[in-house]
């Protein structure tokens, strides 16, 4: 074998792997998660108003008006993404987008759908228990926090 | 004419990984869909599963190019398309079927003279000769 095919294979070996470590830095959920929360403090940034949301007072059956921070959201937000284009789910009081998950859901996408808009706690504890597996998996798509 | 069958056949398969392998690093949320259920059980984004995919893919198309370990690359990927076809089925699974013995047939074959496989093969005789009459 000579030197400079070595040479090229070993080259080709570290272009694959530092692409690898490539996507994989930049595709972690913390930086997606970083990257929404700046996106949305430009947008709240952009669009403020000079009244302060949060002083808006709450009127009955009208639900809260209150503002979410970056990463706080309403029980009314996790409620308006009940689809599966936009599918979020509050489950042990953190929210969590679900869309990718539903086509990738071992149980079949169905399982998922049905929590699409609504508090999954209950159903999420009874299929899946205390496994650390599905929590891992479920961590990753983690966006923020339900505003109480 | 013959001479230039491999070649097409290399090629051809060049500019089909590195099409799906581009496709796959620009827009992975359109590709997520196709992956396997079991994948699901590992704690890894979808999308960066894909991503990841499409990068084996550009970089193998762009060895097969060059025409460096092209047996071996194509082994490679024909046994990625193989794996392939037999998670997807159906239609998209016997085409990729059909590309992935067109993939081991490259190679089982010998490197065509445009591969730089081939060219270090005749150079190495040629230095041979002269360090032997040198000596």
């Amino acid at each position: 074998m000579s030197k400079n095919r070595l040479y090229i294979g070993l080259a080709a070996v570290f272009i694959l792997l530092a692409g690898f470590a490539y996507i994989i830095y930049n595709g972690r959920p913390v930086m997606h998660l970083a990257q929404e929360n700046l996106a949305q403090e430009t947008t709240s940034t952009a669009t403020n108003s000079s009244e302060n949301p949060t002083e808006v007072p709450s009127q009955a059956g009208e639900g809260t008006q209150t503002a979410s921070t970056s990463d706080t959201y309403t029980l009314a937000q996790v409620q308006s993404h009940n689809s599966q284009q936009s599918c979020w789910s509050t489950i042990d009081g953190n929210v969590y987008d679900l869309t990718t998950w539903i086509s990738r859901h071992p149980g079949g996408p169905q399982a998922i759908i049905g929590l699409c808009g609504t508090d999954g706690t209950m159903a999420f504890h009874q299929q899946h228990g205390t496994s650390r597996r599905q929590a891992a998996a479920l961590a990753l798509l983690k966006i923020g926090t339900l505003a109480l | 004419m013959s001479n230039y069958s491999q070649p097409l056949l290399r090629y051809g398969l060049v500019l089909l990984f590195l099409w799906f392998g581009y496709q796959q690093l620009v827009n992975p949320s359109a590709w997520v869909s196709f992956l396997p259920e079991f994948l699901g059980y590992i704690p890894v984004p979808g999308e960066m599963i894909v991503q990841m995919n499409g990068w084996f893919e550009v970089v193998f198309a762009l060895l097969l190019a060059l025409g460096c370990y092209t047996r071996l690359i194509a082994l490679a990927l024909g046994a990625h398309l193989l794996g392939i076809a037999a998670i997807a089925g159906g239609a998209i699974g016997m085409r990729d079927f059909t590309l992935s013995i067109a993939c081991f047939s490259l190679s089982l074959a010998v490197p065509d003279a445009y591969t730089y496989d081939s060219r270090q093969k005749t150079a190495q005789p040629i230095k041979q000769a002269q360090s032997s009459q040198i000596s």
